[in-house]
């Protein structure tokens, strides 16, 4: 049995290939085994590659028949590292700018000022070719998250200590006092078109004192 | 003629088995997506320096309490959980320690150097990190880890790196037949890992293209979904998100010609959905690489997103054949040739010296066919 990859000449035409020195020509694989154990790590690879491209794509797409019909096999390959989000400002970007503030209330009941959080995060993007992840993304994405968690939720528990956290993280001063409440202020301001004659009103939603709690969670 | 069918059909499937297990496709490519990510990791993580604690350390707002917490909820094998909550520690000595050794890693991928570990260590940076708070992540962390994995399998090391540096000046000093003279089951098994190896790699280089064709693939067909990106006004909108605005005047100015933004608009969408399938063509592919990279300028300046964009180009390049970046290190090296004393500055630089670029220059000046730009023409008549 001729060798497989001996059969096809060696491209003379072909520009010599810088470093090809440290990879000579390929051993002949004379005996049996060695040809049958190349094709079965072969065959598992491209079997596994198949696999990776078929998850890929399903992951992608809508959810289909395909997808709802394998979600258990499709979550188990792609939970947690091969996840698929390429909803990139689509299908519509978002069209209102939310502003989203917050005040903390001490134990003695005094209750602090509200404090625009966005505001901070927008004057450090501004004029900042790279604006760092705690400023475009953090609050951006923990508010959008918190949003679309299921009311009640472990999740949206998790969730809001997050934004507790990222609360005090912001303005809570090193020699302030113990706080035991957290409230958010969310405005949202829709974009209008330019030759849009419609009102712009923004909506402005407050949340609940969020109650601090000794051990470091939270309850609504 | 059912016969001469057949031995088309094994004499096809014979040379795509011999060409998939000895030719490691896209050696060039992979390694430039190693340098290229090694660099917008390393830079990211630069630039989050001075942020690190508030974003990853043990005070960070996605405590490492919530971290586990978020992990032991997910349905995972207990090895993915762990992995997946290695940064989430409450130790500030570890923590600065694994922020340190995420910026060598980063420096190695660069460099090439000890790829086969450095690689994995380079998955193992960017998804933990990714993991640690995975409400922080945009697109480009989304990518990175990705791709951080796929390249975890190629071989990525063989070209521009210390690592071949190194390789070609140890082959040169032993016998260059010792290899090919050692024979028996060892040897066999050696080159049956040696072809897995190719197998894998080229597996890699693959799901990396496709990966790059269902992004765009699917980052169009969610769009043309969206009203805004029917009507032409979506760039409008996109313009004015705060978070995205990094210089208000330049996207005012921008947003304020509907027809340009119309335009840009349905030129993403399209340039986007045509992108999988221009990939199998010979030109119109260049064409498109071109538009999205000014389309992936344009996102990082405008609307500060550089790394995300410096992702995609980065991904957009594994469709660049070798020949392109050899003829570009070709092309870098005539230019520079005319300098009087261009030695020094390779001493300096400690890349050039000796190496296989040295060496590829010198053989491929035979190699050039007439009327080639090649190493012989000057700067000055090279459009001539």
């Amino acid at each position: 049995v001729p060798d497989e990859d001996l059969r096809r000449p060696p491209d003379t035409t072909a520009p010599p290939d810088p470093g090809r020195e440290a990879y000579p020509e390929p051993v002949r694989l004379t005996s049996r085994w060695s040809r049958v154990l190349l094709a079965l790590v072969s065959a598992a690879i491209v079997a596994v590659t198949a696999a990776q491209l078929a998850v890929t794509f399903l992951e992608s797409a809508p959810p289909n028949t395909l997808s709802r019909h394998y979600s258990a096999q499709l979550d188990w390959w792609a939970q947690p590292w091969f996840v698929q989000n390429w909803r990139l400002f689509a299908p519509d970007p978002q069209s209102a700018n939310t502003t989203i503030s917050a005040r903390l209330r001490t134990g003695a009941g005094v209750v602090g000022p509200w404090i625009n959080l966005t505001a901070i995060d927008y004057a450090a993007v501004l004029h900042d070719p790279m604006p760092s992840h705690g400023n475009q993304n953090e609050l951006r994405l923990a508010w959008g998250a918190y949003e679309g968690s299921t009311p009640g939720s472990a999740r949206q528990v998790m969730l809001r200590q997050y934004l507790v956290n990222f609360v005090l993280q912001r303005i809570a001063g090193p020699a302030s006092g113990p706080y035991t409440g957290v409230q958010l202020e969310v405005r949202t301001t829709p974009m209008t078109l330019p030759d849009s004659s419609l009102p712009v009103s923004p909506s402005v939603r407050t949340l609940p004192w969020w109650v601090l709690l000794n051990e470091g969670s939270t309850r609504t | 003629m059912i016969t001469g069918a057949r031995d088309q059909v094994r004499d096809w499937s014979e040379r795509t088995y011999a060409s998939l297990t000895v030719r490691p496709m896209a050696l060039y490519g992979s390694a430039v997506l190693r340098i290229g990510y090694g660099l917008a990791y390393f830079g990211f993580l630069l630039r989050e320096f001075p942020h690190r604690e508030a974003l990853w350390g043990p005070s960070a707002a996605w405590s490492p309490a919530l971290a586990h917490q978020y992990a032991r909820s997910a349905d995972w094998y207990g090895w993915i959980k762990s992995w997946y909550t290695l940064l989430a520690t409450t130790d500030d000595t570890r923590f600065e320690l694994s922020y340190a050794f995420a910026l060598v890693v980063c420096a190695a991928m660069v460099l090439g150097l000890r790829t086969r570990f450095t690689s994995v260590a380079f998955m193992l940076v960017v998804t933990t990190f990714s993991a640690r708070d995975v409400f922080l992540g945009d697109g480009s962390d989304n990518v990175l880890v990705l791709m951080s994995i796929y390249l975890a399998f190629s071989a990525c090391g063989r070209r521009l790196s210390l690592d071949s540096r190194r390789r070609s000046r140890t082959t040169d000093a032993a016998p260059a037949s010792s290899r090919r003279l050692a024979t028996g089951a060892l040897a066999e098994l050696a080159e049956v890992r040696r072809r897995a190896v190719t197998v894998a790699h080229n597996a890699a280089v693959v799901v990396i293209g496709c990966q790059m064709c269902v992004i765009y693939g699917a980052a169009a067909l969610w769009k043309v979904q969206g009203r805004t990106w029917q009507d032409g006004t979506a760039m409008y909108y996109v313009l004015h998100i705060d978070w995205f605005r990094v210089w208000p005047s330049l996207s005012d100015l921008i947003a304020g010609n509907a027809l340009g933004t119309c335009v840009i608009a349905y030129a993403t969408v399209f340039v986007q959905l045509a992108f999988p399938f221009a990939v199998f063509t010979k030109r119109l592919k260049y064409v498109l690489l071109v538009l999205l990279l000014a389309m992936h300028l344009g996102i990082a300046l405008l609307m500060g997103l550089p790394v995300f964009s410096a992702v995609m180009v980065i991904g957009d390049s594994v469709f660049l054949p070798d020949s392109f970046w050899q003829a570009l290190g070709r092309t870098a090296r005539s230019l520079r040739r005319p300098r009087p004393a261009p030695s020094a500055d390779v001493n300096r630089s400690g890349f050039d010296r000796g190496s296989i670029i040295w060496k590829g220059r010198v053989r491929y000046a035979k190699a050039i066919p007439e009327g080639c730009p090649g190493p012989g023409h000057t700067p000055g008549t090279r459009d001539a």
